[in-house]
């Protein structure tokens, strides 16, 4: 296993991260895939989505009010193997807040501590407010699916330009709220506000494949934190609720002592 | 470090496994296909 966890830090993610966006919105399987939910935040209304959003598949089983077992079930099995590596690996807006970071402008390092945001996100916008109000609420704020759908849409099909709304500027207004934010703070909506993240986030300390660190071994250079998507010291806690298992502290820590495995190693 | 640290795993994907079985004979399959299908207007802005 560890030879297979090895071949795995030699695999560049960027290319990772850029098939499963392109795999995510292949279009022409939509029609045998789109009951799948797929592994990262990405919308379903877009016109090439080839998978169902695993955030509005919730949404609507709150609206149906029933128990959204089967997503559930998928999301759960994925955070069993591998806790949030999809958010490391395979999410397209997370590919995004990784690009949108590369802009040169002054960066604004902010710490975790309203982390737990999210999962307030989560109770109240993907399972309370759509159960009670049987709208789906968080597709309606969502900056992917402005991105992904509301403009393609609108410019796909000019018959519903007419129909844009307050609702549609708002929508606007939230993404380039955010687009601004992931330039100068890296990755912050998987930080404060992904309901996905937060779905995934408790399973890092009971997946299977885990991360350790050798605490004799390391000399706390931080290095690991230099190079962090969501700013976190790997070696204070390597089961952090932010880890989304991108593995880049793996690569570059300078004493070989932050490591993968598999639990019953 | 506990005696079974793959214990805790494996339970959860027995969970995650017996959700999806259930999920499926409920349907959830079908229900998702079609919610994904079906383009919700309001959900992309336009009211």
């Amino acid at each position: 296993m560890r030879h297979l966890f090895n071949l795995l830090l030699r695999i560049r993610r960027r290319p990772v991260q850029v098939l499963s966006f392109l795999v995510m919105n292949s279009y022409f399987t939509q029609n045998v895939t789109k009951g799948l939910p797929c592994l990262g935040f990405n919308c379903y209304a877009c016109p090439a989505a080839a998978f169902a959003c695993p955030i509005g598949s919730l949404q609507h089983f709150a609206v149906i009010r029933e128990i959204p077992f089967y997503v559930l079930g998928v999301l759960g099995l994925f955070g069993a193997l591998w806790g949030r590596a999809a958010c490391g690996w395979l999410c397209p807006f997370g590919l995004l807040q990784e690009l949108m970071y590369k802009v040169p402008l002054p960066k604004w390092h902010l710490s975790a501590r309203l982390g737990w945001l999210r999962y307030a996100f989560l109770v109240a916008l993907v399972f309370a407010i759509p159960y009670f109000t049987l709208e789906p609420w968080f597709c309606k704020l969502c900056p992917q699916g402005t991105l992904e759908a509301g403009i393609p849409q609108i410019l796909l099909h000019p018959e519903l330009r007419p129909l844009i709304g307050w609702l549609f500027a708002l929508k606007i207004v939230i993404l380039l709220a955010f687009l601004v934010w992931m330039a100068v703070t890296s990755r912050p909506f998987c930080r404060w506000v992904c309901p996905l993240g937060a779905i995934w986030s408790p399973f890092n300390p009971l997946s299977a494949v885990r991360i350790e660190v050798d605490s004799e071994t390391c000399i706390a250079c931080d290095r690991c934190q230099q190079v962090c998507p969501v700013n976190i010291r790997i070696h204070e806690n390597a089961d952090a609720a932010e880890c989304v298992r991108c593995l880049e502290c793996v690569r570059v820590c300078p004493v070989d002592c932050i490591h993968i495995f598999l639990r019953h190693d | 470090m506990s005696r079974r640290p793959w214990l805790r795993s494996g339970t959860l994907l027995l969970l995650a496994l017996t959700a999806i079985v259930l999920g499926l004979l409920r349907d959830q399959w079908m229900i998702t296909l079609i919610n994904a299908t079906l383009l919700c207007l309001s959900c992309i802005g336009i009211q």
